[in-house]
């Protein structure tokens, strides 16, 4: 059986490649699905475009010998001026199954995956501020820190 | 548990400050300095990760020795057989481990994922963490306090 949480997963001898490898294939559809979906949720005057890639390269794909992979970043613009930018932050974070890393001007948000390991994802968003103050993230929250 | 706000607070005030610095260092591309950032982020998750399990430790310590107490003050045998063996005012609990100390006070059969289970894989971490086994991931310590707040909740005492 798979280990349900990073906790299990960094505690536990048992990993093998390929569960590693499909975490990191999981993670990689995760976050293109949530760009997909921020993407649909944009209201008028926004557009988006991937940017630059990011190495993705953790601890766990090196201890078993993954190969280090590239995942897109997201540019959010507002009248063709770039605003937000998202960026998958980590997926083995203990306590989360996943961050992407959103930067508004000088306000940082995380974006955190709470569902179990190959389970359907549970987006939710904190400030960094607040970070005990987590929420779903929804079209609602969405618009509402587009709007900030 | 009770100090554990006055942990935390600290702990994002710090990490919020890492988080400004690594964005200033990544949008001037100072590739060296975001790294560095990063690795001052992985050990102060760890150093606050161990502070916090330390007060779910104390918990489990309080609820073992209430359980002890209460047990072995049973009047009736099948309930009282077996806890004399303990002394809840000895610090260490009579040389208990620390697993069975958990075991008084969570079910070991819970199930992956549940109470006892979860506090073992924390027990772990810590265990890698405190004798020098530092690890390379983030650890996200917002929700392992609430984790923490949840298997206080399960202690049977």
């Amino acid at each position: 059986m798979d280990a349900q949480t990073v906790l299990e997963e960094l505690t536990e001898d048992d990993l093998t490649v390929e569960h590693v490898r499909r975490r990191v294939d999981d993670w990689a559809d995760r976050t293109e699905q949530f760009y997909t979906t921020v993407e649909e949720w944009l209201p008028a005057g926004w557009t988006a475009r991937r940017g630059a890639h990011g190495i993705m390269n953790e601890e766990l794909m090196r201890k078993v010998g993954v190969p280090a992979r590239d995942l897109p970043t997201l540019d959010l613009l507002h009248d063709g001026m770039a605003e937000v930018n998202l960026r998958p932050y980590g997926l083995w974070i203990i306590g989360t199954n996943g961050r992407i890393k959103l930067v508004k001007g000088h306000d940082i948000y995380l974006i955190l995956d709470y569902a179990k390991t190959f389970e359907p994802p549970n987006w939710h968003i904190a400030a960094a501020t607040e970070r005990q103050t987590s929420r779903p993230f929804d079209r609602g929250q969405f618009d509402a820190l587009l709007a900030a | 548990m009770r100090s554990l706000p006055q942990i935390v607070a600290p702990y994002e005030e710090i990490d919020r400050g890492f988080d400004s610095d690594l964005q200033v260092a990544l949008t001037i591309g100072d590739q060296a300095g975001a790294h560095r950032i990063d690795q001052k982020q992985l050990l102060n998750d760890q150093a606050y990760f161990v502070l916090c399990r330390g007060q779910l430790e104390a918990e489990i310590d309080e609820a073992c020795r209430t359980a002890i107490v209460r047990r072995g003050a049973h009047r009736n045998w099948e309930m009282r057989r077996g806890f004399d063996f303990y002394d809840p005012n000895d610090p260490r609990l009579s040389g208990l481990p620390f697993d069975r100390r958990v075991a008084i006070v969570l079910d070991r059969n819970g199930g992956r994922g549940g109470p006892w289970a979860t506090v073992m894989s924390y027990y772990a971490m810590r265990n890698k963490v405190a004798h020098g086994n530092l690890v390379a991931t983030r650890i996200d310590v917002a929700r392992v306090v609430q984790d923490l707040f949840v298997i206080q909740g399960a202690l049977t005492r």
